[in-house]
């Protein structure tokens, strides 16, 4: 994956390039807003990470000028400020999401992942967390590299936990998801179904949030 | 502390009295010497006119003296007499009470003397006729002159002494009235809240005050600007170390995956948790410096505990599940509703939370609780840590304060959340737990929803 890094702060801005180049994709570093919005009219990126507080041109400027122009590279905002404010004025400038200092770097990668993923339109429809593989294709389930028979009901409610991986859904959320397969649901199918997908893949894959849902835990974590 | 209307009252009061007083005084001695030269002009007359009455030959050698004898017509005629007598010093005729003890033997002129008789001093004028055949003498008694003169003089001083006294009240009651205006604008400055910087109306202000309720608002333009800046610090400090601090973090988890001798790793992974817990320090005390007591709630609004709780458990996951905590909730399957602003609570259960899976050692739990409790609202957070003795629970609430050796925290927490139960009006309380299990439970009660009390 091509990054452009747009961050003044020396510091900062190696640091991520560095990171990024580490984890296998390709990072190019500018500190301006003027030398990114050049760059970007000559060269492609799959990704952009933004800092809002550049000298010069600022990172709001230059995101609604790319708009204008017809940019729709996917941009994440790298922001200092926590007031909602701020936020809110970086995504309806036209960001794709934002991240506050300082980061986790793994968030970092995972959330560039989720927008470039989001922007190709899931593009990748293989499904892969760890030992688990979900091809969306033909609806087949690996893990530790074992095809594992599921039913249309517990294949739907594994694909809505791996698709949020790392978060934590609510029960009503997941039994949203199930009618989405099937028309009834009583009231403690979810946890049958739940029951039935521990057995049958892994007892510790699934996590009970108690009075609150179920998780699948990212793996990078 | 001194008082203007004190000192003013009593200054004006007393220059008032000392110069009543002197003329008071004054009006007393001249009223008293005027009413005596008056007696002495009523004796003088009175001599003349008993002198041009009385036939002056036909007492002449009338003897024994003729002693005249009526009922007094007032208390005070006694204290006046007469008597007249001839030459060779023989009494022609007396009123009764003229004093005896006066001597007939009299030189040659008409005359005043006072003469002291047994304790009793008597004015006494004699008449000396042309001739020189009679005397007539009229006496007064001076007790009795003095008596008349005091009346006549009081009753001219005492008009004074009544005005005075009605001086000294109008004084008290008009300084009063003037200062209300003083009054006035400190009720105005010190009902003031913190955040309240408005000019103070210049208008109604008399002349003498308004220098200084300029001088007041040039100072809360400069407090509002010093406020402002204080603001803008705390902003500017959160934007100046947030960045400083992402990098840190990069370069360490960089370096992390670059080093393979474990010792160096372990030192890698000491740093990061360095700089995680530098980074939890300054979040809390730019969250801790937005809070203000005195400021209130910047929102208010039915907000539903439940859900909050659901989305703070969630947002809180990832540090119970890497603590090996199992972190839960246990709440009604209703909608929980506590007025208040959603921005706070959700920071006070995150930080409740928070500390809680701190201070609960690896494999154990933390339990939130909603429980509804006859129209208020009870929130509870059970964990399975050491918990706290008596002395810890009075401090745990002082800011930097840290139990223990496990402290990755930055001491702030529970200072942000009892500032946020004061904000809501909740109480807070720390617990121990009864179920055979160490730990703490703080509980916190929200008040029935009624709608709070609009921001000042």
């Amino acid at each position: 994956m091509r990054i452009l890094v747009v961050e003044d702060d020396q510091l900062l801005g190696d640091g991520i390039t560095h990171a990024l180049t580490k984890g296998g994709d390709h990072a190019d570093w500018l500190t301006t807003g003027e030398a990114a919005w050049h760059t970007l009219r000559l060269e492609h990126f799959d990704c952009m990470i933004l800092d809002l507080g550049l000298p010069g041109m600022d990172g709001l400027t230059l995101l609604s000028k790319l708009r204008q122009a017809g940019h729709t590279l996917p941009v994440l905002i790298l922001t200092a400020r926590d007031a909602i404010e701020d936020r809110i004025a970086g995504l309806d400038a036209g960001a794709d999401d934002y991240l506050l200092k300082p980061f986790d770097l793994a968030e970092l990668r995972a959330r560039l992942r989720a927008i470039v993923r989001r922007y190709k339109g899931y593009s990748d429809p293989v499904l892969q967390l760890g030992d688990l593989d979900i091809d969306t294709r033909d609806q087949t389930v690996t893990y530790q590299g074992n095809i594992v028979v599921l039913t249309r009901r517990e294949y739907g409610l594994l694909l809505t936990l791996a698709e949020h991986a790392g978060k934590v859904l609510s029960r009503s959320r997941l039994e949203d998801a199930l009618y989405g397969w099937e028309n009834e649901v009583e009231s403690n199918t979810l946890e049958v179904h739940i029951h039935h997908l521990r057995k049958k893949l892994a007892p510790s894959l699934i996590r009970t949030v108690r009075g609150v849902g179920y998780m699948i835990d990212r793996p990078d974590r | 502390m001194t008082s203007i209307r004190r000192t003013l009252s009593f200054g004006l009061l007393g220059a008032g009295l000392v110069t009543g007083l002197i003329t008071a005084a004054l009006s007393f001695w001249a009223a008293a010497d005027e009413a005596e030269e008056l007696f002495d002009a009523q004796m003088a007359q009175m001599a003349r006119l008993i002198d041009q009455l009385h036939p002056t030959t036909a007492l002449t050698g009338t003897a024994p003296a003729k002693t005249v004898q009526w009922q007094p017509a007032h208390p005070y005629e006694k204290q006046l007499a007469f008597r007249i007598v001839d030459a060779s010093g023989e009494i022609l005729i007396t009123s009764p009470s003229f004093p005896q003890q006066i001597e007939t033997a009299l030189t040659g002129s008409s005359r005043y003397h006072d003469l002291d008789l047994e304790g009793a001093l008597w004015r006494v004028f004699t008449l000396v006729e042309p001739g020189g055949q009679r005397h007539i003498q009229i006496t007064q008694s001076h007790r009795i002159r003095h008596e008349l003169a005091y009346k006549l003089a009081l009753t001219n001083t005492l008009p004074l002494l009544i005005f005075l006294m009605l001086f000294g009240v109008a004084i008290w009651w008009q300084i009063g009235r003037s200062l209300r205006p003083l009054r006035a604008i400190s009720h105005e400055v010190s009902t003031r809240s913190s955040d309240h910087f408005e000019p103070l109306i210049l208008q109604r202000v008399p002349n003498e005050v308004s220098g200084l309720v300029r001088a007041l608002n040039a100072l809360l333009a400069r407090l509002q600007q010093s406020f402002a800046r204080e603001r803008r610090f705390a902003a500017d400090a959160s934007h100046e170390l947030r960045t400083p601090l992402a990098a840190m973090r990069l370069h360490c988890e960089n370096l992390y995956q670059q080093l393979d001798d474990p010792q160096s790793r372990n030192s890698c992974a000491q740093l990061l948790q360095g700089v995680a817990w530098m980074h939890r320090m300054v979040e809390q005390l730019l969250q801790l410096s937005r809070l203000d007591p005195r400021e209130g709630l910047p929102d208010t609004t039915r907000v539903d505990l439940n859900a909050l709780s659901q989305e703070v458990i969630a947002d809180q996951i990832d540090f119970a599940i890497a603590r090996d905590i199992d972190l839960g909730l246990d709440a009604p399957d209703t909608p929980v509703p506590v007025e208040g602003s959603a921005l706070y609570l959700h920071l006070l259960l995150r930080n409740l939370i928070d500390n809680a899976l701190r201070y609960t050692p690896p494999g154990g739990e933390v339990t939130l609780t909603l429980e509804p409790l006859a129209g208020r609202t009870v929130v509870k957070v059970i964990d399975s840590g050491p918990g706290l003795d008596d002395a810890q629970k009075e401090r745990v609430f002082e800011r930097f304060y840290r139990q223990g050796e496990s402290g990755t925290g930055s001491g702030l927490g529970l200072s942000i959340v009892q500032l946020i139960t004061r904000l809501h009006r909740a109480e807070i309380t720390l617990l121990d737990r009864h179920d055979g299990h160490s730990g703490l439970i703080v509980r916190i009660e929200f008040p029935a929803a009624t709608p709070l009390a609009p921001r000042r």
